[in-house]
């Protein structure tokens, strides 16, 4: 017999029992699922890590923070310094320190600028943003837009922005558009040094304007550039310059030693006009009748104290007294403050990498390099692989046992036709091998849908999964993926098995008699 | 009748036995037979008198445990699994009582089953098949299921199958034993067309003495050895 008569008449066999062969079928699917699912997810895993780093040459960069028992994040451009409990905070003087390591090319502070929400000016819907603050100088990440400009060292309320916020924002298809458009960012709480100064609190204790102060407020800042290839999409890029102003705020501050000095002032001024008026306090006191009433006593003193108050405040003014100077505008620079976020150091080779690394630990930070992410990231999804993987194997072995039963059931089935078929001078191994491929078309039936369903959903996880990495700032793009070789094996390896699994029930019809196989009903 | 012809089967001290139980039961026992080429041999007798286990040795579906079996210069026993299946593909056509229609496949289908398995190119095989339907008559029906015909066109269909090798014998074992007598005619002057005009040596297995009186020499069994 002919091989392509095997699969026509193997097909044609599976077909007279649509919902037998269907459920067969059925359980080969799972089990090439989870076996799909385990492999893309190994593989996504690695494809993403790898190609974040490629992406900023990230093999010789060293993450490093002030908290030396730092967890490894599994991104290398996080400004997470971890915990608070660190004393230590990381500034200037720890760069210069950082530079100073033999091997390290440049270092630069990463800062998360924190914004509530973003929108394009004149539109109304806002987005989620991850805003990342740079030495643009520096010789360390290199952000290349592929449309517009990079950012320049001195640049201020400029923004390169990645791809993911200009899929947000539906310029995927004409992303140079955005060059030249404003981004609006949202910030609440304290103002910054790029704003208008703050108003100033009245008198007293003021509800609406402690209020008023806590709404958020728009800045705006131009994109410049869009950057499609770097390290993570989500990300979008100011420089350390104007991060400086932005993360340093301003309030007012009522002004307690100018107080009390005026209330000194006030009091000397005061004793110095009741002495000059003494006589003329006299002079009133006279005057009053002995028989004028209690009333018209308190209001000739009255009009005394009014007079000299006026008096007093005239003087204080020419001295330059005045109310409002009690309030100063207070700046907190939250950079020297609390530090930087993280550093980010090159280093000039990557055999030199994990030796910089150890250097780094010694001065008491904490380091994390590109190789150690790696490490982190693959032991996690090599695990969650294992699992699955395990899973499938056994889903796999149980839709083999499924095989093994409808193909007994088939010989048991066909054992006429099986005489019918050798009196016609058919061989052994010709009912060997139709039944094997029988076996086998149920395998590879099971790899395919398996592959089709898996790509769906895989489309639709990407889908749902590039959303949420997003607007959760996870550096995770397209994170399933079917590459050629995982197609080719999983249809390989589930024909395999369903060949396996036809194997005995083949043999067994085979070896049937044909004049009892004749005989059978 | 024709000029002398060879033998084309020859059987010596043939013997076929069986286990029931503990007992040896011989269902052939000492057959000495020689059938000449073309010729039409009808075989009768009770039944377990060993009739169909002769025709199945001779036809190759089972094997002799003694003696000697020679068909078309082939000695039989010498044969192993895959010359003795080809032997029965291009040597022999069976036509069973029951038909033995694969009953998923058409009239044409069935008819191609030994071509499949000889390995013949599907264009040809497909031609060669409709041939011979057409040779029995049921052109009309090539694309019917096996239970969508009568009796009679059921067994016409099985005398095509057999014949689509261009078999030397066709062996058939009680091929009337299931219709009615004027089907049973039209069989057996189909089968007794192809013995006259196609020189296929032809062997069948009997319990109708009007089938019997169209053949050429009938031999009579019982208990495993050829009474006359």
């Amino acid at each position: 017999m002919k091989t392509k008569d095997y699969v026509i008449l193997g097909f044609r066999n599976l077909w007279r029992r649509k919902s037998r062969s269907f459920l067969t079928i059925f359980a080969v699917v799972i089990g090439a699922l989870s076996i799909i699912i385990m492999l893309s997810l190994v593989i996504g895993a690695k494809n993403v890590a790898t190609k974040q780093l490629e992406s900023i040459d990230g093999l010789t960069l060293v993450s490093v923070s002030a908290n030396s028992e730092m967890e490894s994040s599994g991104n290398l451009l996080s400004t997470d310094s971890g915990d608070g409990d660190s004393e230590m905070i990381i500034n200037d003087s720890d760069i210069v320190k950082l530079k100073n390591i033999q091997n390290v090319v440049d270092a630069t502070p990463l800062i998360g600028i924190w914004v509530k929400s973003v929108k394009l000016q004149g539109q109304e819907k806002r987005y989620r943003a991850n805003i990342l603050a740079y030495d643009t100088g520096s010789q360390v990440l290199k952000i290349n837009p592929d449309v517009g400009r990079s950012l320049k060292k001195g640049d201020m309320d400029k923004v390169v922005i990645g791809i993911g916020l200009v899929k947000s924002l539906g310029y995927t298809e004409n992303p140079e558009d955005l060059i030249g458009k404003n981004l609006v960012l949202y910030v609440e709480g304290g103002y910054t040094d790029w704003e208008a100064d703050p108003p100033k609190p009245p008198e007293g204790d003021n509800k609406d304007y402690w209020e008023n102060l806590q709404k958020p407020r728009e800045i705006t800042a131009e994109i410049i550039g869009i950057v499609s290839n770097g390290p993570d999409e989500s990300q979008n890029y100011i420089t350390l310059d104007w991060a400086r102003k932005l993360m340093t705020q301003k309030e007012w501050k009522w002004d307690d030693e100018k107080r009390k000095q005026m209330e000194q002032t006030r009091n000397s001024i005061e004793q110095q006009v009741s002495r000059e008026w003494e006589s003329k306090k006299q002079q009133l006191y006279a005057g009053i009748k002995n028989d004028a009433s209690d009333e018209e006593r308190k209001e000739v003193e009255q009009n005394y104290r009014n007079e000299m108050e006026t008096e007093i405040q005239k003087r204080m003014t020419t001295m330059g007294y005045n109310q409002t100077n009690f309030l100063t505008l207070i700046k907190h620079d939250m950079l020297s403050e609390r530090g930087y976020g993280s550093i980010l150091v090159r280093v000039d080779s990557t055999e030199n990498v994990e030796k910089v690394g150890e250097e780094i630990k010694k001065l008491g930070y904490g380091s994390q390099t590109a190789k150690q992410m790696l490490d982190e990231i693959e032991k996690i999804f090599n695990l969650v692989g294992l699992i699955i993987g395990t899973i499938g194997g056994i889903v796999l072995f149980v839709a083999s046992l499924g095989i093994i039963n409808t193909m007994v059931m088939a010989t048991y089935e066909r054992t006429r036709e099986i005489g019918v078929m050798r009196a016609c001078g058919a061989t052994r191994k010709d009912i060997r091998n139709l039944f094997v491929f029988e076996a086998g078309i149920i395998g590879f039936m099971g790899g395919l849908i398996g592959l089709g369903v898996s790509y769906g959903l895989a489309k639709i996880g990407n889908t749902i999964g590039n959303q949420i990495a997003l607007s959760e700032g996870i550096p995770i793009n397209n994170l399933i993926s079917f590459p050629l070789w995982l197609i080719v094996s999983v249809i390989g390896i589930t024909t395999i098995v369903g060949i396996l699994a036809g194997l005995f029930p083949a043999i067994r019809a085979s070896h049937l008699d044909p004049v009892e196989a004749l005989r059978s009903e | 009748m024709p000029s002398p012809r060879e033998n084309i089967i020859q059987l010596k001290s043939v013997r076929r036995t069986y286990m029931m139980g503990k007992e040896t039961v011989a269902a052939l026992d000492g057959i000495d037979l020689d059938i000449k080429e073309g010729e039409f041999v009808a075989i009768m007798g009770p039944s377990g008198s060993g009739k169909s286990t002769l025709a199945n040795v001779i036809g190759g579906l089972d094997r002799a445990n003694s003696g000697y079996v020679e068909v078309d210069r082939q000695e039989l026993g010498k044969l192993n699994d895959r010359e003795l299946s080809e032997y029965r593909n291009r040597k022999i056509g069976f036509v069973f009582q029951s038909f033995n229609l694969i009953s998923n496949y058409t009239t044409l289908e069935n008819v191609m089953l030994p071509l499949i398995i000889a390995g013949m190119p599907s264009r040809m095989r497909k031609d060669k098949a409709y041939g011979y339907l057409k040779a029995v008559g049921l052109e009309s029906r090539t694309d019917h299921k096996p239970t969508q015909l009568s009796g009679g066109e059921r067994q016409r269909v099985s005398i095509a199958r057999a014949l689509a090798n261009d078999p030397k014998i066709i062996i058939a074992d009680e091929p009337t034993g299931n219709l009615d007598s004027k089907k049973s005619s039209e069989i057996i002057a189909i089968l007794k067309g192809l013995n006259r005009q196609g020189k296929i040596t032809l062997i069948v297995i009997t319990h109708d003495p009007n089938v019997a009186r169209e053949a050429d020499r009938t031999l009579k069994m019982n208990d495993g050895v050829i009474t006359r």
